[in-house]
């Protein structure tokens, strides 16, 4: 009987094609968001392999394998691929699409068709993104930063890059604008906003943050194409351009971008935290509003990653300020989540424990986020790998950890099966080792004084680069033996029931895997999103 | 289902609004022949500033909308509004 809901599932039923052709013209959000899911892998893997190829170079001082400009390229395309292709879409395309609909009590986003268009101005933005690095006169080497004006008149293949961003946007900005739409329009029947699970509510600040602020990056990166072919001098001082000016611009979206990974990744955290203890979420209103709060102030703190660049120091000061501020709602996320672990009855499955890990890295990524964003200090560590250690331990360490939480926690409801516990188990404890092994000793390093973007240092700086390539193996180990669990027990798993972990949210009461349907009948809804006895 | 109220704007409305643009677009190209100096941004965007409120209003229908969709707006000119002033914090001061 059990088998018969992954026959009946969204799995096996869709559009009137078979096999891959039904995928490829699915509107079923359910199927969109595995497939972003599969792409997003994909491209998390070459980044990696990337990132494992720099940590290679560094592994000893001097030059080893690859050439300075080989390096500059390198570290270039691990950032945009892993920043505009797997952490910016990453939560919000992947389980956005596949729950947010159901844990509101939909059938699908408000726009099926829109939805699927994004998705393919996705792949179109990757093939541009990878392809820049074959195309042209060698692949970019400014940093995903692009930063004017070297951007502006680097020989390497820059345009490509920065259209590939901006293409990729238009997926952001139109993915953002259905979520709102949805949100606002399809919500079960008593499902006020404040009776609306929190994942959603944490959709739906991010959908307004990509929906106002990746316009910004899009008109900036056109700039640079301008400024390129036609020589307007925007940038370029010698055009009478100022290149502070690329940098205000191009910051104005990417702090609320780092809005954009984290903040879906505070919802996930969010939703696991009660299922896992069984106990009403602490603070509900708080949780709310702590996340439009960050969405809202995340926007004017962005000053913070131009402190050595030569703003006024009126301005400086002012931002320093107001970074401190925007680290207030996310504490206050934290001890919320702390406070509904509080005498709740505990129970340590895999998802629980990739949960704890993102509490544990967001800490201290966020405590070292503020000894950036205090002027004094940032001056001392700006562009040292202290820096690097900061927004990896916030970016993998919390968004990556909270996507690995994510799979594990709604697995059993995406493919009715389970995966195996002991090696989820393992799987978390060497990925975790291995990142604590690769990225602490670079704060300890970029405090000393080692530069981010370099690849060759003094001696002094070995030992922690000889942990971190450890850290990297580890690390890689990790995931292999997490990805091979996972993929094996989407086939072959045993049979998961409707509702594994004891969740009270509405994609819990509905079969393992959803019909495409979703929902039989569309349900009432009279009590909160958390209501455990 | 909750009823949606159509709004008919008229020809001679749109004629105006139409007319309004024009002229706008014709002050923008006359103060170009002044040399305003630091000036010369401030009056760009003002008149810009003229030209999109009527847009948005009359040819997008926010004049007409329901509430939540004049404060949504409404929402992304203040944050617009809050980002230049900080933006001026640095070039101000310099
Ligand atoms: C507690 C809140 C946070 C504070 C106070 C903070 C502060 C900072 C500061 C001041 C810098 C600039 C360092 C420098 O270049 O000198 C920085 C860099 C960075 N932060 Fe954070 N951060 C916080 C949270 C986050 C979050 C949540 C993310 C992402 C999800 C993030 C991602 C980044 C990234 C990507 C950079 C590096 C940018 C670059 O220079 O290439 N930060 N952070
Ligand atoms: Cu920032």
């Amino acid at each position: 009987m059990e088998i018969s809901a992954i026959e009946n599932s969204y799995l096996k039923h869709g559009t009137k094609y078979k096999g891959i052709l039904g995928w490829l013209t699915s509107t079923d959000h359910k199927r969109i968001g595995l497939m972003y899911m599969y792409a997003i892998m994909i491209f998390f893997l070459v980044g990696g392999l990337l990132g494992g190829l720099m940590r290679l170079e560094l592994f000893r001082p001097g030059q080893d394998y690859i050439t300075a400009q080989t390096y500059n390229a390198v570290f270039t395309v691990h950032g945009v691929i892993m920043i505009f292709l797997v952490v910016i879409p990453g939560l919000a395309a992947v389980f956005g699409n596949i729950l947010m609909p159901i844990m509101i009590g939909a059938r699908d986003v408000a726009f099926p068709k829109l939805n699927l268009f994004s998705f393919y101005i996705y792949i179109f933005g990757a093939i541009l993104a990878i392809s820049s690095q074959f195309l042209g006169k060698g692949a970019p080497d400014t940093g995903w930063t692009f930063y004017a004006p070297y951007s502006t008149d680097t020989n390497t293949n820059v345009v490509a890059a920065v259209l590939a961003a901006f293409v990729l946007g238009f997926s952001s900005i139109l993915t953002g604008l259905n979520f709102i739409v949805t949100i606002h329009r399809m919500r079960a029947p008593g499902m006020t906003w404040f009776k609306m699970p929190l994942f959603p509510w944490s959709l739906y600040a991010t959908a307004w943050i990509q929906l106002l602020a990746t316009p910004i990056v899009g008109i900036t990166l056109l700039m640079i194409i301008a400024e390129r072919w036609f020589k307007i001098g925007f940038f370029d001082p010698n055009l009478g351009g100022d290149p502070i000016l690329f940098q205000h611009l191009f910051w104005i979206y990417s702090h609320p971008a780092v809005y954009i990974m984290i903040l879906p990744a505070m919802g996930v955290i969010t939703e696991i935290i009660p299922t896992f203890s069984q106990k009403r979420v602490f603070g509900y209103k708080a949780i709310v509003f702590s996340s439009v709060a960050i969405a809202a102030v995340g926007y004017l703190v962005w000053g913070h990653h131009m402190y050595t660049a030569g703003m006024s120091v009126t301005a400086r000061w002012f931002f320093s300020l107001l970074t401190f501020i925007v680290a207030v709602p996310s504490a206050i996320k934290v001890f919320n989540w702390i406070s509904t672990m509080y005498k709740g009855s505990i129970n340590l499955q895999p998802p629980f424990f990739f949960t704890m890990a993102f509490i544990f890295n967001f800490m201290i990524g966020g405590l070292t986020g503020l000894v950036l964003g205090s002027l004094a200090t940032d001056i001392h560590v700006h562009d040292t790998a202290f820096v690097v250690a900061h927004f990896h331990y916030i970016i993998f360490g919390g968004m990556g950890f909270a996507f690995l939480a994510a799979i594990h926690y709604w697995f059993p409801k995406i493919y009715g099966r389970m995966y195996n516990n002991k090696l989820a188990n393992t799987s978390c404890a060497l990925i975790f080792g291995g990142f604590t092994l690769l990225y602490f000793p670079q704060f300890i390093i970029g405090l000393q004084g080692m530069p981010r973007r370099y690849f060759d240092y003094l001696p002094k700086y070995e030992w922690g680069q000889v942990f971190s390539f450890f850290g990297a193996i580890v690390l890689g180990i990790g995931i292999l033996i997490m990805l091979i669990n996972l993929f094996k027990s989407a086939r072959k798993g045993k049979i998961a029931s409707s509702n594994p972990w004891g969740g009270k949210t509405l994609e819990w009461t509905i079969a393992s895997p959803p019909t495409v349907e979703n929902f039989e009948e569309i349900p009432i809804i009279t009590e909160g999103p958390y209501e455990y006895k | 289902m909750e009823q949606e109220h159509q709004h008919i704007t008229s020809y001679r409305t749109y004629a105006i609004v139409l007319t309004a643009l024009l002229f706008l677009t014709a002050i923008t190209v006359f103060v170009t022949w002044f040399d305003l100096e630091a000036l010369t941004i401030v009056v760009a965007m003002a008149i810009a500033c003229v030209k999109v409120t009527i847009v948005i209003s009359y040819f997008m229908h926010v004049k007409h909308d329901k509430l939540v969709f004049k404060l949504m707006v409404g929402m992304v000119f203040i944050l617009i509004l809050v980002i230049f002033l900080i933006l001026f914090s640095d070039y101000l001061f310099r």
